[in-house]
Formats: structure tokens, C-alpha cells, sequence
């Protein structure tokens, strides 16, 4: 009797086991099939969206994040006060295959391009949506890509142009790089189908997306890197034509310059800006307290170069004198164009309500706040000058008030440098000065008599025009570019990086002598012209012929 | 051909036996007959009865009944009966016809049972490669957690310790080395229930056995074997009187190695030395500061001398440990319970923080009728871990960055600045006022399990099952609070307060909480029978687990104050929160069959199909066999013959096909995960974006491994000499492996695991052992020895990689450095060779292996092997007097190198003395100039052979000095035994590093928690 009662039990338990037989078909809980997404509006919306995540910002030197990088730090502009951040090989000429130096997007990029690509496999899906959201859509991943394989041409030249997802086993995998021009006419007619699907203005929710505006800037901006002499060595006016029109595009767009220089950066409505990145102060970046001097327990992280604070003009017009630095007691800035005060931090100026000290005591060991005696003093700026453009001054707790300043990626500043250089190349000087000189009206800031309108004509002018171009845009990651495209980096990054060291005498006068900071800063040509490709991808690819000059 | 000559052989061999025999023995030869039973007066079939000095050789084997007979043998003979796992016994003939033997089960060597997978074996017809330990022998005393007592204990079994911080202080398991480029941690049973936590943290006191599957005999786990099986059993009820056994134990540790920084004049001296090698300058920043601390005139109010290491660790840090269980039963229902209390805090100076865990055991058996036994085992463990919002990883990196200048206190007592943000380590070492992370785990492991035996059916059928439940809850509170640091304003020679906090200096709040659950559920049909001199085992098996994980977070930071410390009193900005799950199970059917004749040829087959969920619906089920055979070879007559001091001589061989299933899941699928998306709207929002995952691998299934073991086990003399020794051939392919090497980056594909890689892997273990008494001495010594070498035989390469950075042809685990030189003495030197952009005399001059005129990565060349050592061995000793026991333990490993690069703000000691200065004051340098992790002075930090240690290393593991009380002094207390003891683990060490311990697997100069020396006060009562 019992021996039976067990067999059931035996029974029951066994059929109890073999029933739940599908115990092993389950599905990701996180995850989401590529058809679910492509198929709702929202998801797709979700997934290209992204990418506005994705865009390198240049806050830089916050190493917190790996969205972001700062070209700053490798051209004349400024240096960064970290070594470990990698910049420096780049300033030392020692930017190889085998160390990238922290600007390298190669791989980064890539990986977003296939998302991207993933998008356009999935077009047919798309057919679900209401053609509105589906152009938009289109044309942001239009303008995405196009945005990714622009910053990898302007940086490595011609790369391989991959326009279609790639899987494991796949034959293709090994291809060569295409040329410049091919990857270059890719972008511009990228932008352009952009431009031609999204709408001239994105409001409410959906600001900050891309515009037909922002396409058409970027293609005027890739269009003027193809036009100049790096690689249209020929000076083919065709070409200076193809960009001084796409300036004109974005001209009759309805952007306006801002009479607040400065306050542009801070101001996400401003209607100078064409495209930029959002940020929330919960969301947002520490780029204010990297970049504050130590006096506010900030890192100083951007120390401007001596040679880029002389860039800027005395007020009459004229380039300051170096060598009043050694005979001044006080105030070596004075009267300078406005845009200095606008962009750089000096001693003695005043920053966040106080007083910047990067100045040090006479006996070696004691100085301001914000001198490397000061405090927290390994933090201090190596030049004695930060920065200031793009800074938040209304935030006053170091480190837990968040900044959220856009960064701008394209502004109505640059298309009209853009314009004047393209109109130049042309023979059109008079409008390549007028464009200037409405620069330059604008940088006056309301004070009249200051920063006279240029005159100049003939290779004069090209050098007023790039020494705009460096002012007006300093610290936006285009002179890195810009160097280059016009093959002058091999003087610019070619000499020793200065500072100024401020020593403050008893009786209140200061002295300013010009000390050597980076005394190894090398531009190895032709090398240093374009990034090197990281070396293990040219193992994996026989076809794939690395940057001239790199081993 | 070969039968007759051995035929002849053994004709004249007679003959001359019988000639020598006939001269000298006088006596009538007698027939003598007998039968040989058990202790239960059951017949034993195939026992060896043998004539001692019988020549030519005599014996027989006992029949069906138990019964013998031999012929024509001297009167004054003696005979030899043995059988396997009975005492082996000699008896005089006596001028006896008959002599009935009884043979006594043996108690100790060959009766040995151990644990195999889902049952238990005799040591002697064991076939594959198992290595056991009980857990007597562990000597867990003052090891905080069981990982860090196997080390030279198992043969084939490689533990590496990296790190001594309380509650992450595990060994490294691997068994025999490496086999595969991806997990290589061996699976772990605890109580016949897989992939159950607890390794490390069980109540060492309940561990029955450790015993470790090597090679086929793991064939049994199928899918998930490939890397071997570690089998924990804990301790179970036993008939009798009950006995109450209280362990308890004090424990100081210590680190073996603290790192010896610079002082604050060294650290300035070095600072300067750097910027003056990277920019020239003549006005270093302490340039005009440093003499101060020569001539005393360095301003006390701002500059301290702080030795970081001392601030914030101190010498050394308490543990504790109590144990109590009961232990006993009846005919019909048997008991084992215990209680566990641990208690340890980290070597943090004045510190609050600490890590505990508590634990309950009930293993109960029940005998319901003579058919149907049951078992409940429930095990409860809490580990509390109250922890520092700072990792101690990163205070050892911080300890390194912090500048010796910088007070931990004021003279006047206020807390220094830190390094920033109030990041000053001796108020973080003491805790008390910057928050906590607290870290709870509830283990819940619950077994239910049932064996009924089926005489009704057949006699040796039986039917076994179990249900095992096992919970994990897992709570994290993680509090930010603000603390207040000073720093010294030069201006207005003044200290002023900073409140801050490393995280935004806000106080905030992370809690998190998940839980687990895992079903496993067995059944099993098994039969045992033997049928004269065949004995067959039998089993198959089906058995399945469910496996889900979910959990959510929440944050709130803005808190007014740092009281309460809960959600609710949170701000209400910024709020936010998370949570997500996971699931994942197995299902599979295996079974065994073991036969043996005259328990002298053994042979056992398994064989298990697998349903793995890691993999797609057709590659999903895998079939993995495992065979093995041994020959007794002690029962041979002709070996008892010409071997008689051979108690047991046993060799076996294996071959198993065994499989690795430990990849991530869902590889086979193109992922697409949700995530935070990017800000945009006119009111900036943050939006919901997608991260896109892996490519899609659809053709993943499990690596597989075809593994070969043959082994000699031989126990002589009663005992006083045991070996061992195996030999083991690992062949891996279809090894899950990324080809990250050969696909390109600009592909953009986030690369899946495929079946692509292929390794052997072979080596042998030795062990040794021999134990013997003398009067009232018992003493023993050991030893074991693993070599293990394993060889890439295909990996994904890139198609240009140097041939001599390929990987294939090379062990795993290489280190890739660059080929050193010595040190630039001058300028000229270095215009005259390939170097590094921007190297400077000083500076470490590099190889150009490619002769291409530049040093490039392209120079870099492959090391031998790496950190994981292809040796690891044991000594292992110990003797008892009287109440007096004392054992030793010395554990080794050699083959194994480390890479250790200086790479911080301070340093140690031993680079700044040696450093280079000048080729006039120090032409023969021993390490560069000035240099840190800075990129100014890294062509120093480059991995190179300059840097690459040798870990060899040879170490005092383990000592314990124990007395036990005599009984007559006990007695009257009704204590039955007291045995107090000393234990000292870790004691010292002979290696060739010295700055930091050799077992390390840091490449950063001491910037780790160190391991532990623990010094164990402790006694053991039982009544």
C-alpha cells in the first residue's frame, strides 16, 4: 500500500518535470529586436536621437565623459594643464600610430556610423511612419552621418566609406581607403539631402534638433576644408565658388549676429547659433570648475598659450609689443581688443566676483590664490592665463554646480569667415572685407572708435582674414583645423609654448617675464598634417596604407 | 607465439622452484581450505588469499561463496588475505586444513570515501583525476575567507591570492592552468547543487570535503565542466551521543608588504627633478621650498611631512571568529547544525568600517521506513559589508597621489586638505563622517531530497531526488554625506573650512536592492548490484535550473542634512531611479555507468546531454562524453608477488569530451538596449536613446575540450610512502573568442564571441606523502607539484602583427613590452639610436626589434608567459606528541612574471634612491630619472623587460601550533576535549620583488590592498 502511494508520487514528479519542457527559450529583458524599433515612431525617434548625445562636444579635459574631447589643447591656442590627459604627445610631436594622444575618433565614430547605417537598412520598415517624422528622420541620419565622416576626413583624409551595415562573415570586411575627394563629395551631398529633408526651424520639444540650417552650415564648412590649399593644391576656383555659395545658402537663413559676444556661448536661444548641444544642469558638464583657476578649487585645466593672449589686437588695431611685458608694473592687458577680456583670464582681472591672483611673492614660495603656491597650488594654471569664454560666472559652488552652457557646434560668426575666405580666393576682396569688418563691428561691443575696419588687400588681406578667424573663433575647435587646411601649423605648432610668471614686489608693482612652458613643441611635417590611423587597424588591413611620414 | 614462451618460461621457472623447494623442505605439504567473510558474516567473492614466500608463487581467489582452496602448501605457511577497502590481513597456517578468515572493513587509505559528481566513490576504484581534502585539513584558522586554503594543499589545483582587502580577499581557482583565452573559473557544487555561492564565505567549520574533478570524471557537469568541478560537502548528522563543538579563534592581520613612499623633501626633490626634465625651467615650484625641511625653516602652520601609508593604514587590524555545532542522531533521524560569527575590519587606521557575516546550517536526514529516507538542508548566511563611499583600491591609488607635504592633521588638530575636494585619507580611513556604503547580502540555500530504494522492482534500484531553492538578496545604501577639511590660506595665515565631498559635494543617496532566485531540481534513478565478481553501478539522471535576477535602484541627492539617511528626506530635485531583470536556465539528462571485475579492472562511462540557453535553438544541446579505466594492479597476484610492500598500486587513464558554456547570454541576437538619450527642446530634456549592441553571432555554441589524463596512484609500505602522479593533454577549439585582432575597427561592429580559438594545455602533478608513528610520535610529510603549460594553437590575429607578437604558438596570458636597454647617459647617445620622441638623458633606452629606425609598438615582443604560474607546489608537514600537534605549510609557485610600473604622483622609495640623476653623480643607475604618470616623462612608464619581474616566489602559508588538553583534566569539567592552538598564516615570503608582494597581480607598484599576514589565537572545545 505504501510502496504504491511512493509510486505516484514518483510518477507525479517525473510528469511534473518532463511538462515543463521550454524552460530554456528566453528572451533579453533589456533588449529590443531592430524591427520593433525601426516599426514606432517613438522608438525611432529614441534611436536616432542618440546620436545628438553622440557629437563630440569640446568641453574637454573632463575626463568624466567620452563625448567629449577639446582641440584647444592641441593647437597654438592653449595647452592643458594635465599631462596624463595625452595632449601633450601631440604638442611634442610625438602624436604616432601607437598613441593618438586623446583626439583620436576613429573607432569611436565608426561604431556610430553603423548605427546610422542600421537606420538606412531599415528604410522599407520606415514606410510605417507619416512622412513628416520619416523625412525628419531621414534627414537627421543624413546629417549624422555626414557629421561623423566629416570629422574623420577633416582629421585622417580619405577613410573607407562605409554606407552599409557590415556583418561578421562578411567578404567585404577589407577594404582600401577611398580618396579624400570621394569621402569629402560623400559629406557634402550627405548635408545636402539633410538639408533638403529637414525643416528650416526645430521648436518647442523638439529645439536643439537638427535644422536645414545646421546641414547647410556644415556643408559650407567641409566645402571650404576642400577648398583650401591642404588639399586643392591646384587653388581650383571652382571650388572656392562651391563654398562661397553654400555660405550664401545659409546667409538667407535668417540668422542674426549677436551683439553679446560672450554671452552667446551661455545663451541657447541666441540668434547667432546654428547648432549646438544641449545640456541640463542634472545632465549637465563639470567644463566650469575644470576650467576655473585653483583660487576657486577649480583645476585651470585650459592654460592659454602667451602667443595667443598677443594675438589679440590693441584697441587702435596695431599687435602689441611683447617686449612691454618686461617694463610694465601693472595691467600688461590694458586696452586690448574686447574679445581678450571675453576669452582669456589675466591676473588681476575680475572672475566670479573676485579677483584673479595668479601672482607670485618675490621670495619663491608664497603667491596669490590662484598662483602654484596658492591654493591647492599643483593646480594652477602653468601659463598664469585660463580661460573664460564659454564660462558660467553665476555658478559659485566648485564642483557641485553643474554647468549646462550649450556647446556650439556652428555659428553665423563662422559662416561669415567662411564667406569672406571663399569670396577672397575669388577676387571678390570687397566682400571678403565687408564680411570681415561685420565681425569686427560686432567684436567692438558697442565701443565705438575701437578695432578699425581692415583695408587691406592681397596676401595682406588672407592674413587678416586667418587672424580674424583665429580671434573670432578661438577655442571652438577650428584652429586645429584651420593650421592645417592652410598649411601654416608647421610655424604655429612649431615653436616653444610660453606663459607669463607675474611676481608681485612689496610695494604692490608687479613684474612679467615670459617663461618657456613647453620648450618640446614640435609640428613634424609632413606626419602631423593628418592624424596617423591607430596602428592595429592597418594590421588587420593590408589595403589600408597609413598617413604619409608614420612608421 | 608469445603465450608459449611465456608457457616455457614459466615451466622451467617451476622447476627450479621445486628443486630448490624439495631441498629444503622436509615437511608434508597439506591442502588448506577456508572462507572469507565480512564482519556481517557475508562471503567476500574475488578476496586474494596468497601465500607469503610461497615459491613458485601460490594463490587463489575466493569463489561466489566466499570460499578458497589451495594445495599443497607448508604447514607453517602464512597466509595474505586481501580485498579492496578491507584490511589486508596474515595468517598463520598452523597445520590447519581449514582457516576462516574475517575481514574488517579498513578504516583509513583505501576505505576513503570521496566525493565524484552526483555521488560518492571508494578512493580505491576511483578512475579519474580527483583530488580531496577534508576539511580538518584545510587549517582555515585566520583566513577569512576558504579560497585562500586550498594553495598548495591540491595538486593540479592553482589558487592565487591578489589582493587581502576584507570581503574581496578571494583566491583566483583555476585547475591545471589555464585552457581557454575566455573564463577559466571551474564550476562549483556545493552539496551536489551547481553554481551555488558560497565558496569563500561557508562556515569553514561545516566543510566535510573539498574534492576537485580534473579531468573526464567532470564529464559528468557536460556543458559547463570544461574548466573542472570543485565539490564542497558540508558536514552531516552522525549516529550517536550528540556532540557540541565550539570554535573560536582572534586573528591580528597585517599587510605582508606596505609600500614605502617618499618623505616630503624626497617628494619635492623628485617634483622639481621632473618639471625641471619637461620644461627646462630653472624655477621649479619648490625650488625656494624644499631646503626648509633640511634647515627647519619650512613653515609648520602650511607644510607637513605626512607618510600617507601610516595616516591612513595602521599595523594591524582585528578579526574574529565563533562557531558552535551539534552533531548527532539516531538509527532514524540524524542532525548537523551550526552557527557561524565573523567579524573583520580592513587595516584602515581608527577606522568604522568593517565586514561581518553570520551564518546557520541544518542538515537533517530522516529515515522514514527501511525504503524511503529524506534529507532537509537549510543554510542561512548574511555577509555585511560596511564599507567606504572609497573604494580601498582606490585609497591605495590615492595613498600614492597624495603629496607628503599635505598634513592628515594640522598641529592644531583641524583635518588637512587632501589632494581635493576633502579627499584627505586619514579622515576617510576613519569614516566616521563622510557617509558609508553598506553593502547587504542574504544567502537563503535551501535542499530538499529524498532516496527511496526499489528492492520491489529489482534489489540495488533506487530512486533519488532534490529540490534546491536558493535566494540572494542584495541591499546597497550608498551615503554621501560632506565633511569638513581646512586649508591653509597663505594670504591671510588663516585655516579655512571646506565642506565637500568627492560626489558634487552634495549630500546624496544611492540605494539599490536585488534579489535571485535559483531552482534546481534532480532526479535520479540508480543501480547497484553486484553479481559475483562483476560489480555495476548505474545511474541516469535528469536535472534543470531556473535562474532570475531583477533590481532597482533609486537616488536622491540635496539632502538639508546628513540626518536620517533615507530616500524620503531627500530633495526633490533630480530624483531618479532604475531597475531591470534577467533570467536564464539549463536543462539536462546524464547518466553513468561503472563497472568493475574482481574489483581489479575498473571501467565507468558517462555520458550528458546539455540544453544551455547562453545559445541559439539548434546549437543549444550538446553531448558530452567521459570514459575512463583503471587497473588495480596491486591485486595481480604477480605483483603482490613482486611487489608484497605494495598495499595499492592503482594506474588509470581518461578521455572525456567536456564543454564551457560561460559566455554571456544572447550573443546569438543583434542587441539593441535602452539607455538615456540626449538633451534637447527648448526646455532642455533628457530623452531615451539606444545603445547598439553586439553584432549577432548565430552560430555560437560552447567551446569544447577533449581531455586526457593517466595517473599512477601507489599506497606502500602501510602508508609510509604514498604517491601520485598524472599526466593530463587538454586539447580546447572552438573556443569563444572575439576576433578583435583581425576585424576592423571602422566595421563598427561590437564584436560577439565565436568559436574560433584553439589551446592544448598539458602538464603533470606529482604528490607524495609519508606518514608514520614512533612510540607516541606521529608525524608526516608531503608534497605536491603542478606544472602546467598551455599553447595558443589558433587565435585571431591581424594579418600584419609582427611575427614576433604573434600569439599563436605562445602561452596565454603574455605580457607585451618593450625590449630594454639601460639608461641614455647623454644627449649624443641618444641622437646615435632609434628613441622614443622627446627622451631625454636619464631615460630608458628601448630596443628597435624591427630595425626600422623608430621605436614603435612594432618593437614590442612577447614574454614566455604570465602571471599565472606554470608551477605552484606545497610542502606540507606536521607531527603530534602526545597532546602536542604543530603542522607547516610552505607554498610556491615559480614561471610566473609580473609587470610592475611606477605610475603615480609619489613613489616608492627604492626609485627615488636609485634613481638616475646625472651621468656623472649616477652612471650606473639602477632605475631612470625623475619621472611620473604624467606624459611629459612616460617614455619611462612604457611596459618594457625593465619592469617585468620575476614572481618565483616560495612562501611560509601556514603554521599551527596546537596542544590538546588531556582528557583526565577535562573529564571533570565534562568537557570532552579542549585543544587550543596558535596559527600564523602568510608568515614570509623568499621572492625576488620585495616592494610589493609577489602574488600580486597589480602593474602599478603597490597601488592595491595588499595580502594578509594573519597571527590566530584560537581553541576548539567539545562536549
Amino acid at each position: 500500500m505504501k510502496t504504491l502511494k511512493i509510486k505516484y508520487i514518483i510518477a507525479a514528479i517525473t510528469l511534473g518535470i518532463f511538462t515543463s519542457c521550454n524552460i530554456l527559450d528566453i528572451d533579453p529583458k533589456d533588449s529590443y529586436t531592430e524591427k520593433g524599433i525601426f516599426s514606432d515612431l517613438a522608438l525611432t525617434e529614441a534611436y536616432l536621437t542618440k546620436h545628438y548625445a553622440f557629437l563630440k562636444a569640446g568641453w574637454g579635459a573632463d575626463w568624466v565623459y567620452a563625448d567629449q574631447y577639446s582641440l584647444r589643447f592641441v593647437s597654438d591656442e592653449s595647452m592643458c594643464n594635465f599631462n596624463w590627459q595625452g595632449y601633450h604627445n601631440v604638442n611634442n610631436g610625438a602624436m604616432t600610430p601607437d598613441q593618438i594622444g586623446g583626439i583620436n575618433i576613429w573607432s569611436d565614430y565608426y561604431a556610430k556610423i553603423k548605427d546610422i547605417n542600421i537606420f538606412f537598412n531599415n528604410l522599407d520598415v520606415l514606410q510605417a511612419l507619416d512622412e513628416t517624422s520619416r523625412n525628419t528622420l531621414t534627414g537627421e541620419a543624413h546629417f549624422f552621418r555626414a557629421f561623423y565622416y566629416m570629422s574623420l576626413v577633416n582629421m585622417y583624409g580619405g577613410v573607407p566609406l562605409i554606407t552599409k551595415t557590415l556583418n561578421l562573415n562578411d567578404p567585404d570586411l577589407m577594404v582600401p581607403r577611398n580618396s579624400y575627394e570621394e569621402c569629402a563629395d560623400f559629406v557634402v551631398k550627405e548635408f545636402q539631402k539633410a538639408a533638403d529633408l529637414l525643416p528650416e526651424k526645430q521648436t518647442g520639444e523638439n529645439f536643439g534638433r537638427a535644422t536645414k540650417g545646421a546641414a547647410l552650415a556644415l556643408k559650407s564648412r567641409m566645402l571650404l576644408y576642400m577648398a583650401s590649399p591642404l588639399w586643392n593644391t591646384t587653388n581650383d576656383k571652382a571650388k572656392w565658388q562651391q563654398a562661397a555659395t553654400a555660405a550664401e545658402e545659409v546667409m538667407k537663413l535668417g540668422y542674426r549676429l549677436d551683439n553679446d559676444y560672450q554671452g552667446l556661448f551661455l545663451n541657447p536661444r541666441s540668434s547667432e547659433i546654428i547648432f549646438q548641444r544641449l545640456y541640463t544642469q542634472e545632465f549637465g558638464t563639470y567644463f566650469d570648475w575644470t576650467n576655473t583657476p585653483n583660487g576657486w578649487g577649480g583645476y585651470s585645466a585650459t592654460c592659454v598659450l602667451q602667443g595667443m593672449v598677443d594675438s589679440y589686437e590693441n584697441e587702435d588695431g596695431t599687435m602689441p609689443n611683447p617686449a612691454n611685458y618686461a617694463t610694465a608694473t601693472s595691467d600688461p592687458w590694458k586696452n586690448r581688443d574686447p574679445r581678450l577680456y571675453a576669452s582669456i583670464l589675466c591676473d588681476g582681472q575680475t572672475f566670479r566676483g573676485d579677483v584673479v591672483d595668479f601672482w607670485e611673492n618675490e621670495d619663491g614660495k608664497s603667491g596669490g590664490r590662484s598662483s602654484r603656491f596658492g591654493n591647492e597650488g599643483w593646480n594652477a594654471a602653468k601659463t598664469s592665463y585660463t580661460l573664460r569664454k564659454f564660462m558660467d560666472e553665476s555658478l559659485k559652488n566648485a564642483w557641485s554646480d553643474k554647468s549646462k552652457q550649450p556647446w556650439v557646434f556652428c555659428r553665423l560668426g563662422e559662416i561669415y569667415l567662411n564667406y569672406a575666405e571663399a569670396k577672397y580666393h575669388l577676387g571678390d576682396e570687397a566682400t571678403a572685407r565687408e564680411y570681415v569688418n561685420k565681425i569686427r563691428a560686432r567684436a567692438r561691443g558697442g565701443k565705438a572708435g575701437i578695432l578699425p575696419d581692415i583695408t587691406e588687400t592681397g596676401d595682406a588681406l588672407l592674413k587678416r582674414i586667418q587672424h580674424e578667424r583665429k580671434i573670432e573663433l578661438a577655442f571652438e575647435d577650428h584652429r586645429f583645423f584651420d593650421v592645417r587646411r592652410w598649411k601654416i601649423a608647421e610655424q604655429t605648432d612649431n615653436m616653444p609654448g610660453k606663459g607669463i610668471r607675474v611676481v608681485r614686489k612689496p610695494n604692490g608693482d608687479k613684474t612679467y617675464t615670459i617663461i618657456t612652458v613647453q620648450p618640446d613643441r614640435k609640428f613634424i611635417v609632413p606626419n602631423h598634417y593628418l592624424l596617423p590611423i591607430p596602428r592595429s587597424e592597418i594590421q588587420k588591413n593590408d589595403k589600408l596604407i597609413q598617413n604619409p611620414g608614420y612608421k | 607465439m608469445k603465450q608459449k614462451n611465456s608457457f616455457i618460461k614459466r615451466k622451467v621457472l617451476l622447476f627450479t622452484c621445486m628443486c630448490i623447494v624439495s631441498l629444503g623442505v622436509f615437511a608434508q605439504n597439506i591442502t588448506v581450505r577456508g572462507t572469507v567473510t565480512d564482519a556481517n558474516n557475508e562471503p567476500i567473492i574475488g578476496a586474494s588469499v596468497l601465500v607469503l614466500k610461497s615459491n613458485p608463487p601460490q594463490g587463489a581467489t575466493t569463489d561466489e561463496h566466499g570460499n578458497y582452496v589451495l594445495s599443497n602448501v607448508a604447514p607453517n605457511a602464512i597466509l595474505r588475505i586481501s580485498y579492496v577497502s578491507m584490511q589486508t590481513q596474515e595468517v598463520a597456517v598452523k597445520g590447519n586444513s581449514t582457516v576462516n578468515i574475517v575481514l574488517k572493513e579498513s578504516d583509513e587509505l583505501l576505505d576513503e570515501v570521496v566525493v565524484v559528481g552526483y555521488g560518492v566513490q571508494k578512493k580505491a576504484s576511483i578512475t579519474g583525476s580527483v583530488a580531496s581534502i577534508k576539511g580538518d585539513e584545510l587549517k582555515t584558522s585566520g583566513m577569512a575567507n576558504v579560497s585562500n586554503t586550498l594553495a598548495g594543499r591540491l595538486p593540479g589545483v592553482v589558487a592565487t591570492n591578489r589582493s587581502g582587502e576584507p570581503g574581496a580577499d578571494y583566491s583566483n581557482i583555476i585547475i591545471r592552468g589555464k585552457g581557454t583565452l575566455n573564463n577559466n573559473s571551474p564550476l562549483i557544487v556545493i552539496d551536489g547543487v551547481a553554481n551555488r555561492a558560497g565558496l569563500e564565505r561557508i562556515n569553514p567549520s561545516d566543510i566535510e570535503s573539498i574534492n576537485v574533478l580534473k579531468d573526464a570524471s567532470a564529464a559528468i557537469y557536460g556543458a559547463q565542466a570544461a574548466n573542472g568541478v570543485i565539490l564542497i560537502t558540508t558536514r552531516r548528522g552522525t549516529t550517536g551521543k550528540p556532540t557540541i563543538t565550539y570554535n573560536g579563534a582572534y586573528t591580528l592581520s597585517q599587510f605582508t608588504r606596505t609600500p614605502k613612499l617618499l618623505n616630503a623633501y624626497e617628494y619635492m626633490t623628485w617634483a622639481d627633478e621632473i618639471e625641471v626634465g619637461n620644461t627646462g625651467t630653472a624655477n621649479p615650484r619648490y625650488a625656494n621650498i624644499k631646503g626648509g625641511y633640511l634647515d627647519g625653516t619650512i613653515n609648520r602652520k602650511q607644510y607637513g611631512d605626512t607618510d600617507w601609508m601610516k595616516a591612513t593604514f595602521r599595523d594591524f587590524a582585528p578579526q574574529t571568529r565563533h562557531s558552535i555545532s551539534v552533531n548527532g542522531g539516531s538509527e532514524n533521524v540524524k542532525y548537523y547544525l551550526s552557527g557561524d560569527y565573523f567579524y573583520q575590519e580592513p587595516n584602515y587606521r581608527n577606522t568604522v568600517f568593517n565586514f561581518q557575516t553570520t551564518q546557520l546550517r541544518s542538515n537533517i536526514d530522516a529515515k522514514i521506513n527501511n525504503y524511503l529516507t529524506v534529507n532537509l538542508d537549510l543554510a542561512v548566511r548574511n555577509e555585511d559589508r560596511n564599507n567606504s563611499i572609497y573604494g580601498t583600491g582606490t585609497m591605495f591609488w590615492e595613498a600614492f597621489n597624495a603629496y607628503p607635504f599635505l598634513y592628515d592633521y594640522y598641529p592644531n588638530g583641524l583635518p588637512g586638505p587632501g589632494l581635493a575636494n576633502g579627499n584627505n585619507l586619514a579622515v576617510l580611513a576613519n569614516g566616521s563622517d563622510i557617509g558609508y556604503d553598506k553593502v547587504k547580502d542574504l544567502f537563503l540555500d535551501t535542499k530538499i531530497g529524498f532516496d527511496l530504494k526499489m528492492p520491489w522492482i529489482t534489489k540495488g534500484l533506487s530512486l533519488s531526488g532534490y529540490a534546491a531553492i536558493d535566494r540572494r538578496y542584495r541591499s546597497e545604501k550608498k551615503f554621501w554625506d560632506t565633511w569638513d577639511t581646512y586649508y591653509y590660506d597663505t594670504v591671510n595665515d588663516d585655516y579655512v573650512k571646506q565642506t565637500t565631498n568627492m560626489d558634487g559635494n552634495m549630500i546624496n543617496l544611492n540605494q539599490e536592492a536585488s534579489n535571485d532566485l535559483s531552482k534546481t531540481f534532480n532526479l535520479k534513478l540508480n543501480y547497484e548490484k553486484t553479481f559475483g565478481i562483476h560489480n555495476i553501478g548505474a545511474f541516469v539522471a535528469y536535472e534543470q535550473n531556473q535562474f532570475d535576477t531583477d533590481n532597482f535602484w533609486a537616488w536622491r541627492g540635496y539632502y538639508m542634512s546628513s540626518r536620517p539617511d533615507y530616500l524620503d528626506f531627500g530633495g526633490e530635485k533630480d530624483k531618479t531611479n532604475g531597475g531591470n531583470a534577467f533570467s536564464s536556465a539549463r536543462q539536462n539528462l546524464f547518466g553513468r555507468f561503472n563497472y568493475a571485475y574482481k574489483n581489479r579492472y575498473l571501467a565507468e562511462f558517462t555520458l550528458r546531454h546539455d540544453g544551455s540557453m547562453n545559445f541559439p535553438k539548434s546549437k543549444r544541446w550538446g553531448t558530452f562524453p567521459g570514459l575512463s579505466v583503471g587497473w588495480r594492479m596491486s591485486e595481480e597476484k604477480f605483483i603482490q608477488e613482486a611487489l608484497p610492500f605494495a598495499n595499492d598500486l592503482k594506474l588509470r587513464a581518461s578521455w572525456g569530451k567536456l564543454g564551457n558554456d560561460r559566455v554571456d547570454a544572447f550573443q546569438y541576437l543583434n542587441t539593441f538596449n535602452m539607455v538615456n538619450g540626449a538633451i534637447y527642446g527648448e526646455d532642455p530634456a533628457l530623452h531615451k536613446g539606444f545603445k547598439v549592441g553586439r553584432t549577432g553571432n548565430p552560430d555560437i555554441t560552447w567551446e569544447k575540450v577533449d581531455s586526457k589524463n593517466i595517473g599512477l596512484d601507489a599506497i606502500l609500505w602501510n602508508g609510509l610512502l604514498s604517491f601520485s602522479g598524472e599526466y593530463f593533454y587538454q586539447k580546447r577549439n572552438d573556443i569563444l573568442t572575439k576576433k578583435q585582432a583581425s576585424i576592423p575597427d571602422y566595421t563598427g561592429l561590437i564584436l560577439p564571441d565565436q568559436n574560433i580559438g584553439e589551446v592544448s594545455n598539458k602538464g603533470f602533478e606529482l604528490s607524495l606523502n609519508h606518514t608514520r608513528s614512533v612510540n607516541e610520535i606521529k608525524y608526516y610529510i608531503g608534497g605536491n607539484f603542478t606544472y602546467t603549460k598551455n599553447t595558443i594553437l589558433f587565435f585571431d590575429e591581424a594579418a600584419n602583427v609582427p611575427d614576433w607578437q604573434r600569439r599563436t604558438g605562445h602561452s596565454m596570458d603574455t605580457w607585451l613590452y618593450l625590449k630594454s636597454d639601460g639608461i641614455y647617459q647623454t644627449q649624443e647617445e641618444i641622437d646615435n639610436s632609434p628613441h622614443l620622441p622627446n627622451t631625454k638623458p636619464g631615460d630608458i633606452k628601448y630596443v628597435d626589434i624591427d630595425d626600422d629606425k623608430a621605436i614603435t609598438d612594432n618593437d614590442r615582443i612577447r614574454s614566455s608567459n604570465g602571471n599565472i604560474p606554470r608551477i605552484v607546489y606545497g610542502i606540507n608537514m606536521g607531527i603530534t606528541w602526545k597532546g602536542f600537534e604543530a603542522s607547516m605549510l610552505w607554498t610556491g609557485q615559480a614561471q610566473a612574471y609580473q609587470m610592475i610600473v611606477p605610475y603615480a604622483l609619489n613613489t616608492q622609495k627604492e626609485f627615488y634612491d636609485n634613481r638616475w640623476i646625472s651621468a656623472a653623480e649616477t652612471p650606473n643607475a639602477k632605475y631612470p630619472r625623475a619621472f611620473d604618470k604624467e606624459a611629459g616623462s612616460n617614455n619611462n612608464t612604457r611596459w618594457s623587460d625593465f619592469w617585468l619581474y620575476d614572481a618565483s616566489f616560495i612562501r611560509l602559508k601556514n603554521v599551527e601550533i596546537a596542544y590538546n588538553l588531556p582528557k583526565e583534566w577535562t573529564k571533570n569539567l565534562q568537557i570532552e576535549a579542549l585543544r587550543v592552538f596558535l596559527t600564523g598564516n602568510n608568515l614570509f615570503t623568499i621572492d625576488k620583488i620585495k616592494f610589493q608582494d609577489p602574488e600580486s597581480s597589480a602593474t602599478s607598484a603597490g597601488q592595491y590592498y595588499p595580502q594578509s599576514r594573519t597571527y590566530t589565537v584560537g581553541l576548539t572545545l567539545s562536549f
